[in-house]
């Protein structure tokens, strides 16, 4: 019966010895970034996936309704030039957006049937799409010169010089140096 | 000159030799390397000069009393010093102060040895509020040196000479225009560097007397005002004006009240090219009746940050004994080249021409050049050889008190040569 039962107690610890252990948990990324293309989807948990799916779809939904606001502004100053800049990206933006609404739908299927590479996949389209409407939205802005004119306390203008100008300060040169003379000296014996 | 006024002017001079001051002298310890004891927030370098040099015109040695003969004399210099440097943001002080016996060996001339003598030369140099529109300058140089910026003087003399400047730079708005008042005062006292009396010089004539020099001790006010705007940021127009007023010890030398504006360009045309450009006008409100254009054209080939050319012109007039004012018609070379880091080779020449008021038809020449390598053999041993050549002559012998004199003090040649070691802590 000892015998018996140190038995069972090293196949237990055996059997306890090999059970995975769980794996460290992984600091989340800042609730308020989407994971960029260059971060591995693979690496992201399915959950925290989903939460920035859903995040990266209301931030686009934002963008869209500021450029809207951009187009109707265009079209009140009847700047045709700049409407139909703007109405290109606008295009480009929805078509992103409609993407980025069915693969989210396809990632939250996939995580159900934890389908990794199905999941993987989609959250990297969405991803990808919430960088091109953020560059998207900067060229809006950009639209007939509009970032260029826009001004607050954050403009800043820089002076460059080129690199290779001397250090020195050329601009205060030194008065002409007076004459200066050594006249010999008389010996006293003479 | 009045014991009131000597008092004065000495103990003022003594009080500001206390003060730590910075000047570059010659044949001090150039830039010293990340050695040095700290103090502070600045650095503190101890250094030694040792040189001896060949002087082909080292005094009046040779010949009989009725045909004195410039003799050539073999001289030492030994000079300690220190040099101290500090330099943050808003504030810079850089003092540079050494004492240097200077010892005729009297190899060449036993006679020569009574001209050997103790010199000094201590400068400041001092800015506060850097950073800020409204800056503040000191500065204050002292020397005793047998060198000295009265070309009257016909004998060797050892002057004593202090000059002290305060000026406030103020930069209103971004910075690109800068005016720049300042106030200046120096004095200069002249004893007989030996106490030989060259034959057929009148012993109460100042230029070629060594007893009667001290006449020409003298007191000299300064009121300046420099401007200029930054309309790049390396290149500015100029507008400069001084006013000079220097009174001497004797009523024997006329005083000078003079004024000299100018205004022009200067700073970096090019990458490579800085120039300067200055035209004026200078005029002695007292008696000597000067009335002349001042000015500067001068060009500099920067062939990197450490070699360079430069060559120019330069009309400027400044008081003097006995005939109140002089103008100075320059035209010089330098050249400067550091090869490999380590050997810096330097070469110089200069034309004056003097011209001398108060109707005396006195024109002087002086032509001086020199060449030499300089090379950094540690950080903390540089060793340096130079030839220099100077050549002076006067028309004195046909317009003054020397007529007749076929030997003078104001009409020699001098060939130098001088090896020289730096010792830098």
């Amino acid at each position: 019966m000892r015998t018996g039962f140190l038995i069972a107690a090293l196949t237990s610890g055996v059997c306890l010895a090999q059970t995975p252990t769980p794996p460290p948990a992984v600091p989340a990324p800042p609730a308020a970034e989407a994971a960029t293309p260059s971060e591995k989807a693979s690496d992201v948990p399915d959950p925290e996936k989903l939460e920035r799916s859903a995040k990266a779809l209301v931030r686009m939904r934002g963008i869209l309704k500021e450029v809207l606001g951009k187009l109707e502004e265009a079209r009140s100053t009847k700047d045709v030039v700049k409407l139909n800049c703007v109405n290109e990206k606008l295009t480009s933006i929805k078509g992103l957006l409609r993407i980025s609404e069915q693969s989210d739908v396809a990632l939250q299927e996939a995580v159900a049937k934890q389908d990794a590479t199905t999941a993987d996949h989609e959250y990297t389209k969405v991803s990808i799409a919430r960088v091109k409407v953020e560059q998207l939205r900067t060229e809006t802005e950009e639209c007939i010169g509009q970032l260029a004119f826009r001004t607050d306390e954050n403009l800043t203008v820089e002076v460059v010089e080129p690199d290779q100008l001397p250090k020195d300060d050329f601009t205060k040169p030194p008065a002409p140096p007076s004459v200066v003379v050594r006249p010999p000296p008389a010996s006293p014996t003479l | 000159m009045t014991p009131a006024f000597k008092s004065l002017a000495l103990g003022a001079m003594v009080a500001l030799s206390l003060l730590p001051a910075a000047v570059r002298a010659e044949g001090s310890a150039s830039s010293p390397g990340p050695n040095g004891i700290k103090i502070g927030e600045g650095r503190l370098h101890p250094y030694f000069d040792a040189e001896l040099r060949y002087d082909s015109a080292a005094g009046f040695f040779g010949g009989t009393p009725t045909d004195l003969q410039l003799a050539p004399e073999l001289i030492a210099h030994f000079r300690p010093g220190v040099k101290f440097e500090l330099a943050s943001p808003g504030t810079s002080i850089n003092f540079n102060g050494n004492v240097s016996y200077v010892a005729y060996t009297g190899w060449l001339n036993p006679a020569s040895k009574a001209a050997s003598h103790l010199e000094t030369d201590i400068g400041l140099a001092t800015a506060f509020n850097r950073d800020r529109q409204l800056e503040l300058d000191i500065g204050d140089t002292l020397v005793r040196s047998d060198r000295t910026t009265n070309p009257v003087v016909g004998v060797g003399v050892l002057s004593l000479s202090n000059r002290l400047i305060v000026a406030a730079p103020i930069r209103p708005a971004g910075g690109a225009l800068e005016m720049t008042p300042s106030v200046a005062w120096a004095a200069e006292f002249f004893q007989p560097l030996a106490t030989g009396l060259l034959p057929h010089c009148d012993p109460t004539d100042p230029t070629c007397s060594g007893p009667a020099i001290q006449g020409m001790n003298y007191n000299n006010y300064t009121f300046g005002l420099a401007n200029r705007w930054r309309f790049l940021p390396k290149t500015a127009l100029v507008l400069d004006a001084t006013l000079d007023t220097r009174s001497y010890a004797s009523t024997a030398n006329p005083s000078a009240l003079l004024l000299n504006i100018s205004a022009g360009l200067a700073g970096l045309v090019s990458s490579r090219v800085a120039v300067v450009l200055k035209a004026g006008y200078g005029r002695d409100l007292s008696d000597s009746g000067l009335s002349t254009v001042i000015g500067q054209a001068e060009a500099t080939y920067l062939l990197s940050e450490t070699s360079n050319l430069k060559f120019g012109y330069s009309r400027a007039s400044s008081p003097v004994p006995i005939y109140g004012v002089l103008i100075d018609d320059r035209g010089y070379f330098e050249a400067k080249m550091l090869l490999g880091g380590k050997l810096t080779l330097l070469g110089r020449a200069a034309f004056d021409y003097l011209s001398y008021f108060a109707k005396s038809g006195r024109n002087d020449t002086l032509l001086t050049a020199g060449i030499g390598p300089e090379y950094e053999f540690t950080p903390w041993l540089i060793g340096g050889l130079a030839y220099n050549l100077s050549s002076r002559g006067s028309n004195i012998a046909s317009t003054g008190a020397l007529s007749g004199i076929s030997v003078s003090g104001v009409t020699y040649t001098r060939h130098e040569v001088i090896a020289r070691l730096t010792f830098t802590y």
